[in-house]
């Protein structure tokens, strides 16, 4: 790259579009810290604000604490933050993005998934951003590399709207995403500047700008009251940010960008492939959505693909699901219930989702999901009439 | 900047929750309106921020959003105070008020020395433009008086109840093996009320890390009288166990007592030292590493 961000169309891994949209969306300051396979995102950045072809203030930091603390720092003081990390990056930040969470600050954070250890792994999972999912964090999944681009501007953008102003993760799978090379459409630096537009901080929550007469003491102890109405915000929050992906999908992303970049379908919640009047539906996230269509292609069968998970879009998918009868969910996640947490999220709100769950869980420790391994487990899952609580683990014999 | 040149301002609302005699709380007094007066270079600083790790500001310096400071505070997790405040300084330089504005870190010595000591030398060595004061009581305050990294050896804490065993961190090498722009320790006492408007204005005054260790009379943590801070203060530097230190471009300079006064006159007043005191041998091995300690800081000097 010499000079200027490119644009228009180009070969990119995940890695490398992700440093392109963080370029895009000109942060103030972006944290540095190495973990594979995130790594290359916080290079690219390294080497734009080097090279003066973006204006951020790159730092190179001492842990992903260090980066996270830091982001609240540049946020509080109304400035827009990113930083990219991994599984054991993500997971050590944990108290201060609690603490960015609920201070509200929408600092946005790329994050490569892989799976969290024990025992040491750099393969893909899900077991790194999912262990937030009962934070009031915005997550988004991508299922392909131009995704990866597109979600950083999402993120930024639903972050730092007025009654949302929370973090943000932008995740993809590692390796997958993170290190494959596929075609995508890069847009101007005016047209990400007609969809994000400098940050509005929220006054509720920010430093004001300097005035002598009206200081602030923010995140000091309140009384109960208070700070119950600021847990329930959070709910709103995440409410409103349900609301504006509906309405930002409708309206500005496809009236500035247009045709090709297009998230219309399912309002932007989840994208779908396959026959969506079939009794059977597929859910998965993020790049093993590419792997089970191709698998299930001619099959009688309708794909999903969540691109939101937080917030949960279960009014958008019982809409669609209505029809179906059969549910089967691949998670590459689990939790101490068996189940993995897509399926937990389903079987959680019966009244929306009442059909049989078929859940499957697989993917861990570099397990190659093939295609014939996806084929398999859905007729399987068709065929028979086995008790929702049951989960099966992809590949497993016994 | 002279004592005389300063009127200390309306800094500390008295709603504030700090303990009585609380040395750090007329220590902040003191710091805020040291610098929100014209520094040495003429020039006149506005505080963007003060902030707060976990401590005994967090719950001292205000309420439902009310700042009892007088100046705008920004309270964050016990490790993070130091990252915090070069994210907030990064935005004052990227708007242009580099120069004008100050941001300030406020940290416990359990902040600094211990739990946040990774993000401290990280900031450090970036060279953040802050001004980070580490407020020491020497032990844990807020949670009750439990041992901390500063707390020295052979006092008694809630958590070592015969009197430490480990040995103090040497925070003022840490420090200086980070080639910061400027560290001072200093304490406010009558007698060393000019070296400590001196130091704090100076370090108010530069650019890049600066680094001010405040030794903070706590009367409940150091079982000592509530009216002991200005007092027990003077004592920490007469007997050497706090030496005054400023490093600034890389040579140290020594505050030497004008008379030397035996360490046992500071440990007296405080029942923290009440096994110590009674402990000839493990008294002697104290005094000798306080001695060393001077030594190697004379002799720092001399380079
Ligand atoms: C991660 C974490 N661990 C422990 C605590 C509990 N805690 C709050 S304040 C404090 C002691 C602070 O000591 P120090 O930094 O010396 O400041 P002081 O209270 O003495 O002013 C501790 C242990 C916390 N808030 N966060
Ligand atoms: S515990 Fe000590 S440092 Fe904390 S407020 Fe009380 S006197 Fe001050």
């Amino acid at each position: 790259m010499n000079g200027r961000l490119p644009f228009g169309p180009m070969v990119l891994t995940g890695n490398e579009a992700a440093a392109l949209a963080f370029g895009l969306a000109n942060p103030d300051a972006f944290g540095g810290y190495p973990i594979t396979p995130s790594t290359e995102v916080t290079e690219e950045i390294a080497e734009l604000a080097l090279k003066h072809i973006i204006d951020t203030t790159y730092r190179n930091l001492d842990s992903e604490l260090a980066s996270i603390a830091f982001g609240i720092g540049v946020s509080t003081a109304r400035g827009r933050y990113g930083t990219a990390t991994s599984s054991q990056g993500l997971a050590l930040m944990c108290e201060l993005l609690h603490w960015a969470s609920t201070a509200r600050l929408p600092i946005v954070i790329a994050n490569v998934n892989r799976s969290l250890g024990s025992p040491w792994s750099i393969h893909p999972d899900q077991s790194d951003s999912l262990l937030f999912r009962d934070m009031f964090l915005l997550q988004f999944y991508c299922k392909n590399v131009q995704e990866v681009l597109d979600m950083v501007l999402w993120a930024y953008r639903i972050a730092e709207g007025p009654g949302v102003s929370l973090p943000a993760l932008v995740c993809f799978d590692g390796f997958m995403l993170s290190h494959t090379a596929e075609n995508i459409i890069i847009p101007s630096k005016e047209k990400v500047l007609e969809f994000l537009p400098k940050r509005t901080p929220s006054e509720n929550f920010n430093l004001p700008q300097y005035r002598a007469d009206e200081p602030r003491n923010i995140s000091c102890p309140t009384d109960w009251m208070k700070h119950q109405a600021r847990k329930r915000s959070l709910v709103d929050a995440m409410q409103t940010a349900e609301g504006n992906i509906r309405h930002l999908v409708r309206r500005e992303w496809t009236q500035i960008f247009g045709g090709a970049m297009q998230y219309e379908v399912n309002d932007g919640f989840f994208s779908e492939a396959g026959n969506s009047q079939s009794d059977t539906a597929v859910i998965s996230m993020g790049a093993i959505a590419g792997t089970i269509e191709e698998a299930t292609r001619g099959e009688d069968i309708g794909l999903i693909s969540l691109r939101v998970f937080r917030p949960f879009p279960a009014k958008a998918l019982h809409a669609k699901l209505v029809h179906c009868k059969k549910i089967v969910v691949f998670d590459r996640s689990i939790l101490p219930s068996g189940e993995g947490i897509i399926a937990n999220e389903l079987r959680s709100r019966t009244a929306l989702f009442p059909q049989q769950i078929y859940g499957f869980v697989g993917g861990f420790g570099g397990q190659n999901l093939s295609e014939k391994d996806f084929l398999h487990e859905i007729r399987t899952a068709m065929n028979s009439d086995h008790p929702e609580a049951n989960t099966y683990w992809i590949g497993d014999k016994s | 900047m002279k004592p005389k040149d300063v009127t200390v301002g309306q800094f500390l609302d008295s709603r504030h929750a700090l303990c009585p005699g609380c040395g750090s709380a007329a220590a902040m007094a003191h710091v805020l309106s040291i610098v929100s007066k014209p520094l040495p270079s003429g020039r006149t600083k506005k505080i963007r921020a003060v902030v707060f790790p976990a401590s005994c500001w967090s719950i001292g310096s205000g309420a439902s959003g009310e700042s009892f400071l007088g100046v705008n505070l920004v309270n964050v997790p016990f490790i993070a105070a130091s990252a915090v405040a070069e994210g907030i300084s990064i935005m004052s330089e990227r708007e242009g008020r580099g120069e004008e504005e100050l941001t300030i870190a406020w940290a416990g010595d359990g902040s600094s020395f211990d739990i946040g000591m990774g993000l401290l030398s990280g900031a450090a060595s970036r060279n953040a433009d802050i001004l980070y004061v580490i407020n020491d009581n020497q032990i844990y305050g807020n949670t009750g008086a439990q041992e901390s990294g500063a707390t020295p050896e052979g006092a008694r804490t809630t958590t070592s109840v015969e009197g430490k065993e480990g040995i103090q961190k040497d925070i003022v090498s840490i420090m200086m093996a980070h080639s910061i722009p400027y560290f001072a320790s200093a304490v406010l006492s009558p007698t060393t009320l000019t070296d400590f408007y001196e130091k704090v204005a100076t370090a108010a005054d530069m650019r890049g890390f600066r680094c001010l260790h405040l030794l903070s009379v706590c009367p409940p943590g150091w079982k000592c009288p509530t009216d002991s801070a200005p007092e027990l203060g003077e004592l920490a530097v007469s007997t050497r166990i706090f030496p005054l230190v400023e490093i600034k471009n890389g040579t140290l300079r020594l505050t030497h007592p004008k008379r030397v006064k035996p360490v046992e006159e500071f440990l007296k007043y405080q029942g923290r030292f009440s096994y110590l005191m009674s402990d000839e041998a493990r008294l002697n091995s104290v005094k000798e590493k306080i001695e060393r300690k001077w030594k190697y800081l004379s002799k720092l000097e001399e380079l």
